[in-house]
């Protein structure tokens, strides 16, 4: 988008004017989005020529880049001068401002929402009111208590963000570690992209454990195995699997070796049937579901003795592991 | 001021209803707190909610229901006692306390109006003079964290005297035995206190809680005086040295009590709605047992795994047991299965077990 909105800056009067890219302060902090031209908008520069100017603020010694970033870099690659619209002096938060409304349109994602507030929480004196209103964002929204949470990471972890490694739901779970602790937590998220739920849970295991043993994220991610189960070449779906897992096992010790022995028994007991074993309620009750599922009186005929076999074992103790003890 | 319960000097406003502004209960506060000027809060006006300060007495005319069921959940057995609702909130902060996540607000909160609440148990007591009641006022508050200021148990006691059918539990974890000389009749009344391991006493109930040496203490007090006490372990922590600290309280509640001056004991483990925990990981940062094998039961509330619990309760019980006691002893909000594995029998056994609590607290076990 490089769509000019002049009733952005009431005092100066908007004025257009040509620079060579060498002229133009190209590095503001303002510029939390700036991404390398994309090809069809070099496609469309090197075709049609500059359609829509660049804005600048050209108040001081140097004009100064305030958006279109993307199009200066392009149009340097094809050594043209810049159409530039000067909107006079502004203050960074102005530049700012004008970033995200030039920027308006598309819907912002996580990490571009973090990179924008990480940028007007470092100003002093911010409206914030006037920020959340261009950034579209209820002031008392859950997205932007999540964000908040997060702009207390330091703000490497925004990298992890805008790839979509970590999702910003994990904020709060995130804000909760010390320092030292989300550095190891790095390793979690430099090679793996987690989904929402598995990333807050195995996050909120690691807290967990941290809390309630006394230890470190390292100490508790050695447990886990973390680096021998990231060298040993598995898909990123079946190493999150196994980082699951083994982290469960470490915050459910007992839960863990109940359902394991449960579901060995369960295999042992239905293995050659058509009948599924299941513990419905977290071994809360005694009670153990068996299922089957049908499509024709033979089946059921054939299942009725299954289930008359199962019955008939001697080792079933197993299916009742808390109702025997 | 001087004279109040360290507890309650932390109390540095008063606001009353208009409508309760010369009730009984507001003329004790103020004579009590003579230093603090009560604010009257004009008729339709009320404070407002969410105040998180538990350095506000509220005096409330109370609109709603004083006589409740207990919030019992649906698959676990309720002891079925019934709520005499006289207030809200407490200035003790005990980690694992529900009403941090029950109530949102921390102001304490006293229901001035007790003439209504005098009419409403008027009404359901003489309706049916030949059914037995059960009441206790600690559900929503320490029963008795505020007597000292309100005077509200002296007269609700003063009260049910005339009810004889009716039997009081008071429950509490400070001790103020001010009421026991207005008691007509101490079968009619249960002091009850909070039992816990004494790490747990020590390290999870804050704020001036008297120790569990001063609570048996008083226990042991109101049994000399022909009273008989309750004791309640609930919540039971499951934390690193929970056996050695269990059994310490066990022992000591002996070297204070005979079996026979105990009405009843009950064991609930630490349970919660989820929000518990964020309040608790937030108020209470150093508070680790909340990261135990919490499953969802089958009410949706968090429990800690069963195999844990059973050899918790278990265990309790064993030592309970050893120290003469038996069928006063109940768990709080359990399934039948747990209670088998406890206790080795099921409230059924024990012909419901609302009408055995009944007994217990009549002190007529059998003839219930």
């Amino acid at each position: 988008m490089n769509m000019v909105d002049n009733q952005l800056q009431s005092p100066a009067r908007p004025t257009m004017l040509r620079c060579a890219v060498s002229d133009i302060e190209v590095g503001g902090p303002w510029l939390f989005w700036s991404a390398p031209p994309s090809p069809s908008l070099r496609r469309s520069l090197k075709n049609h020529g500059q359609l829509m100017p660049v804005l600048i603020d050209a108040g001081g010694a140097r004009p100064v880049l305030v958006a279109g970033a993307a199009r200066v870099a392009a149009l340097a690659e094809l050594g043209r001068e810049i159409l530039c619209l000067d909107l006079g002096a502004l203050s960074d938060e102005a530049r700012g401002l004008v970033y995200v409304r030039s920027n308006a349109g598309a819907e912002l994602t996580d990490g571009q929402l973090v990179l924008a507030l990480r940028y007007f929480s470092a100003l002093s004196d911010v409206d914030m009111e006037q920020v959340l209103e261009a950034l579209d964002l209820e002031a008392r929204s859950k997205r932007l208590r999540l964000v908040r949470s997060w702009l207390t990471l330091p703000a490497l972890w925004d990298a992890f963000l805008g790839a979509g490694a970590v999702p910003l739901a994990c904020a709060d779970v995130l804000e909760a570690f010390a320092p030292g602790d989300l550095a190891a937590l790095e390793a979690l998220f430099a090679a793996l992209s987690w989904s929402r739920g598995n990333a807050v849970n195995v996050l909120t295991w690691i807290r967990e454990i941290c809390a309630r043993d006394g230890v470190s994220a390292q100490a508790v991610l050695d447990g886990v195995g973390l680096q021998q189960i990231l060298a040993a070449g598995l898909s990123p779906k079946d190493a999150m699997t196994r980082i699951l897992h083994e982290t469960r096992l470490r915050r459910y010790p007992v839960l863990s070796d109940m359902e394991r022995d449960f579901a060995e028994t369960a295999r042992r007991i239905s293995t050659g049937t058509r009948w599924r074993v299941a513990q419905p309620d977290v071994f809360e009750s005694n009670a153990v579901e068996l299922s089957v599922r049908l499509t024709s009186p033979d089946g059921l005929r054939a299942a009725s003795a299954e289930l008359a076999c199962i019955a008939a074992r001697e080792d079933l103790d197993g299916l009742f592991p808390v109702g025997r003890k | 001021m001087n004279t109040l319960p360290s507890y309650l000097q932390g109390i540095s406003r008063v606001v009353v209803d208009a409508a309760v502004s010369a009730s009984p209960v507001a003329l004790r506060v103020r004579e009590r707190l003579p230093h603090l000027t009560a604010e009257v809060l004009p008729e339709g006006e009320t404070l407002s909610s969410g105040l998180a300060r538990e350095d506000i007495l509220y005096l409330k005319q109370y609109r709603g229901r004083f006589l409740r069921h207990c919030p019992g959940t649906s698959h676990y057995r309720c002891c079925g006692y019934q709520i005499v609702h006289i207030g809200e909130n407490c200035p003790l902060r005990c980690s694992y306390c529900i009403l941090q996540a029950y109530f949102q607000d921390r102001v304490l909160k006293v229901w001035a109006n007790q003439d209504d609440l005098w009419r409403e148990l008027d009404q359901a007591f003489s309706a049916n003079p030949g059914r037995r009641y059960r009441v206790g006022t600690g559900e929503f508050t320490d029963s008795l964290v505020l007597e000292a200021l309100t005077g509200y148990s002296r007269d609700l006691i003063e009260f049910l005297g005339r009810y004889p059918q009716v039997c009081l539990e008071l429950k509490s974890k400070v001790v103020d035995l001010s009421w026991m000389d207005v008691v007509r009749d101490p079968s009619r009344v249960l002091p009850a206190w909070s039992m816990n391991a004494p790490a747990i006493a020590e390290h999870e109930e804050q704020g001036e809680c008297a120790s569990l040496e001063e609570r048996l203490a008083a226990a042991r007090t109101c049994a000399r005086a022909g009273f008989r006490v309750c004791l309640h372990f609930d919540p039971m922590i499951h934390f690193p040295g929970w056996q050695e600290g269990y059994a310490r309280t066990v022992e000591m509640i002996f070297d204070h009590l005979r079996p026979e001056e105990i009405a009843y004991v009950s064991m609930g483990s630490f349970r919660h709605m989820p929000d518990l925990k964020r309040c608790i990981s937030e108020n209470f940062p150093e508070s680790t047992y909340i990261y135990g094998e919490f499953i969802t039961g089958l009410d949706g509330k968090q429990r800690l795994l069963r195999p844990l619990r059973v050899e918790q309760f278990r265990f309790l019980a064993g030592a309970l047991r050893r120290g003469g006691l038996d069928r006063q002893l109940y768990l709080c909000m359990e399934s039948d299965e747990v209670w088998q594995a406890v206790l080795g029998r099921t409230p059924a056994d024990l012909g419901g077990l609302y009408r055995h609590l009944m007994a217990q607290a009549f002190g007529d076990e059998g003839n219930e």
